[in-house]
């Protein structure tokens, strides 16, 4: 119920599947800016609130009754999110922490407080998508501030899936032309957090897709529009996708699976970085497994 | 990117076990398993050990060995006596081993028989050990220890070797006791013909040169003082007797003047009677004869008168008592004799500075014949004693009242095999297994390239790890996988412990307690056909 309401009032603010042109859309924005934020600011506390609530009662609660109503141990999903993407279904557990101690580190490294970066790997599977959205969501915990997650992530596209939300419109029907900007921005759960899927290539090559001069220009709205970007690429070491979205975001996130991304391969990942001329602000080690000797 | 080079500490080592604790479980039984399986392929050997003291005897070591000789070079006469090829070679057949060897038509062992025969002597020979538990001056032990798969053939061949020693040991010192009896023999009578000799050339020396001989020079000189001495004892005793006799010769003197006196008186009156009374004239003859006898009387009692002594003769000796004729007679023998005896001692003492003067040379000579005859008498005393020795010791051997050797502990049949070790194995498979399985970890560490901890990947990388997250498992995910991963375990630590522990449970059983192996044995019959199971039972038939 409250998901639904959060929905509706998003669909106010960024209308959905609207065919208006992105100047149009910037204009209805400018034009109820003022009742838009009041709006934003009004969702934004209710939000806060609601995982303020939600913490007091699992406090409250003993772990067996928590573990009685929720046989997952965590808060029942609004909606139909992957349960990887523990920011939003664990928000009190530790994996969680982990993602705001990510979130402050990249804070730290960002002293206006707005950023735009690549995620990336080495290899496949080491879980840039995971990632992605999970820092997304503690970064959507500021409600003050607005963060969108971009897939460019062309050739193997699951953010959509993790996030049960249709993969079209996206970055491809962008840059083919097809959609305009406020057409593939896809509303959350969060009303600070938006998305943009990968698309549908329709027998495009992505690296082709990705050369076009749309490109530039999407990630340059993004960045103006909000203040925390997140671009979720394939890995460095296969395909040239990150070099490119790269060139435009300037700083990128490489993404260490633990105990099974060889040395080897990171080390050509970061010379590939390197060569693209893209910052690496860090490296963010998944899969840890914690015991004695670590 | 550099990798730094620090010294491994056991946090590490431990890591490096913890980080891929399945191998090195996996590992670690594996090995263990492969020892024990090793191992029960390994041939045993029981051990048996019998000892005998060799007590030192004169008579035998001067006869059996040279007392200069070191003890290594002993121990292997010991060693090549005891042990040696031929000594092993009849033990084995005293015991009967070589019974059931191939033969030909003539009885003898075949080709393929007797290359078996030293093989197997050789064998034995590399598995018999000698050792001086106690080696003093006075007696020895030596441990004879023998090596065998089987247990009975070990036991066995340490007694036989023993007592085949000893008995040897004893037949050639009984020999070499006769031989030399028989030597020292000869050498006493020789030693007695010498000594004959010499005595009689001693006697004859003696006999010829007694006084010589028996007195020395000063003996001699005491002696010339001796009769000088009597000497002067006999002179004074002779002036005595010669004054005795000059005495008895006055007076005897003196009572015959007076006898002739009165005779001469006599004839006197009877020359007055005849002129005065009967007339006669001086020319009578009868008064003639009496003037004539006058006158000899007078004629003899002047010479008595003149004379020192007188001889008492026939009738002149009228009017002399005869008791003093007989002390006059006694007193003249007793001075004649005393002059004698003066004469025999200065013809002694004439002899005695004769020899005196010879004396030095005649010593001399003398000592060359007694020196030697006193060294003979002291070898044919040595010799009979040596003989009195070699007897005494040969009847003491003869009758097995044996003093020099002695078995002091008879070999028992060993119910454990000495080789190989049960705790060397176990150890071994422990020790071996951790090393091996450490050995996989870490051989698996080094090949690992992944990274580990973030604190790692910035070292490496040096760029800065901006957060770790940990691995994200669903609870339906974690539940297969704690499913999946314990099945897993029970399968392989089941298979694996079931495994290991049967093959320790038989290497223990096989090693410490072989005849309960052998009832365990006989009870899993499928394993009964095993070789080592074989050859346990053929040292079985052997027994």
């Amino acid at each position: 119920m409250e998901a639904n309401k959060k929905n509706s009032v998003e669909e106010t603010v960024f209308p959905v599947g609207s065919s208006d042109t992105g100047a149009e859309n910037s204009d209805a924005t400018e034009k109820d800016s003022g009742t838009a934020q009041k709006v934003q600011g009004a969702l934004d506390q209710i939000a806060q609130d609601m995982a303020g609530v939600t913490e007091l009662i699992r406090e409250a609660l003993p772990d067996e009754d928590w573990q009685d109503q929720t046989p997952s141990g965590s808060i029942q999903a609004p909606c139909g999110y992957s349960e990887v993407l523990v920011a939003h279904h664990d928000r009190g557990g530790m994996v969680t922490e982990e993602y705001r101690s990510l979130r402050t580190n990249l804070l730290a490294r960002y002293a206006q407080e707005r950023f735009c970066f690549l995620v990336t790997s080495a290899e496949a599977g080491e879980g840039k998508t995971v990632t992605c959205l999970n820092l997304a969501f503690v970064l959507a915990e500021r409600v003050d501030h607005r963060t969108i997650v971009v897939d460019f992530n062309l050739r193997n596209s699951q953010m959509a899936e993790l996030l049960k939300v249709p993969s079209s419109p996206g970055v491809a029907d962008y840059l083919r032309g097809k959609s305009e900007l406020s057409q593939i921005i896809q509303p959350t759960v969060y009303p600070n957090l938006f998305f943009i899927p990968a698309g549908n290539l329709e027998g495009y090559q992505a690296s082709e897709l990705l050369g076009r001069s749309g490109l530039k220009k999407l990630i340059a709205q993004v960045r103006e529009d909000f203040d925390y970007v997140l671009l979720d690429t394939p890995s460095v070491n296969k395909y040239s996708d990150a070099g490119v979205a790269g060139l435009e975001a300037g700083d990128a996130l490489l993404v260490v699976r633990m105990n099974k991304t060889r040395r080897e391969a990171v080390t050509q990942a970061i010379q590939s970085l390197q060569n693209a001329n893209i910052n690496l602000i860090g490296m963010l080690m998944t899969h840890q497994k914690k015991h004695f000797f670590n | 990117m550099a990798e730094k080079n620090e010294e491994k500490t056991l946090k590490d080592v431990l890591a490096v076990i913890f980080s891929h604790y399945k191998l090195f479980l996996t590992g670690s039984a594996l090995f263990m398993i492969a020892v024990m399986i090793v191992s029960y392929y390994i041939p045993v050997k029981y051990k048996a050990v019998s000892k005998f003291e060799r007590r030192g005897d004169s008579v035998a070591e001067s006869i059996g060995s040279n007392p200069n000789e070191s003890f290594q070079t002993k121990r292997l006469t010991l060693k090549q006596e005891l042990a040696g090829d031929k000594a092993i070679e009849k033990a084995i057949e005293e015991i009967g081993v070589t019974k059931n060897f191939a033969r030909d038509t003539k009885g003898e062992l075949t080709a393929e028989s007797l290359l078996l025969k030293q093989n197997l002597i050789r064998d034995i020979m590399a598995n018999v050990s000698i050792d001086w538990e106690v080696r003093t001056d006075q007696v020895d032990v030596v441990a004879v220890s023998c090596s065998a798969g089987d247990p009975k053939l070990a036991e066995q061949l340490a007694n036989t070797l023993v007592n085949r020693y000893i008995t040897w040991v004893g037949g050639k010192i009984i020999e070499e006791l006769k031989s030399s009896r028989e030597s020292l023999k000869k050498q006493v009578a020789k030693c007695n013909l010498c000594l004959a000799d010499l005595n009689g050339k001693r006697v004859e020396f003696e006999g010829k040169y007694a006084e010589l001989i028996v007195e020395g020079t000063n003996n001699l000189q005491e002696r010339i003082q001796t009769a000088y001495a009597d000497i002067d004892t006999l002179r004074r005793q002779q002036q005595l007797a010669k004054q005795k006799v000059k005495q008895i010769r006055t007076l005897v003197r003196d009572t015959q003047i007076k006898a002739m006196k009165e005779q001469l008186q006599l004839l006197k009156n009877e020359v007055d009677t005849c002129l005065t009374l009967n007339q006669m004239t001086q020319e009578h003859p009868k008064v003639q004869a009496l003037y004539s006898k006058i006158a000899k009387v007078e004629e003899r009692i002047k010479e008595n008168r003149d004379a020192e002594a007188i001889v008492l003769e026939g009738s002149g000796n009228q009017g002399v008592d005869s008791t003093v004729a007989l002390q006059l007679a006694s007193a003249e023998s007793e001075a004649e004799i005393i002059t004698d005896e003066i004469d025999r001692l200065q013809k002694r003492i004439t002899t005695y500075k004769a020899v005196m003067t010879r004396s030095v040379p005649l010593r001399e000579e003398y000592l060359n014949i007694t020196k030697p005859l006193e060294d003979q008498q002291a070898a044919t005393k040595r010799w009979q004693n040596r003989l009195a020795d070699v007897e005494m010791t040969l009847s003491t051997e003869e009758s097995h009242r044996r003093t020099q050797l002695r078995k002091t502990q008879i070999a028992q049949k060993p119910t454990r095999p000495l080789f190989p070790p049960l705790w060397g194995i176990i150890a071994a498979a422990v020790i071996g297994g951790l090393v091996f399985g450490y050995g996989l970890a870490f051989f698996a560490t080094s090949q690992d390239h992944t990274l580990h901890s973030p604190q790692e990947a910035s070292e490496i990388f040096a760029v800065p790890v901006v957060g770790a997250i940990s691995e994200i498992e669903l609870n339906r995910q974690r539940k297969i996988r704690i499913i999946r991963q314990t099945a897993t375990a029970l399968l392989v630590c089941g298979v694996v412990i079931g495994t290991l522990g049967l093959s320790t449970y038989s290497v223990i059983l096989r090693l410490g307690y072989p005849e309960k192996y052998m009832n365990w044995k006989v009870t899993i019959s499928g394993l009964a056909q095993l070789p080592s199971a074989q050859g346990y039972r053929a040292a079985e038939s052997i027994q």
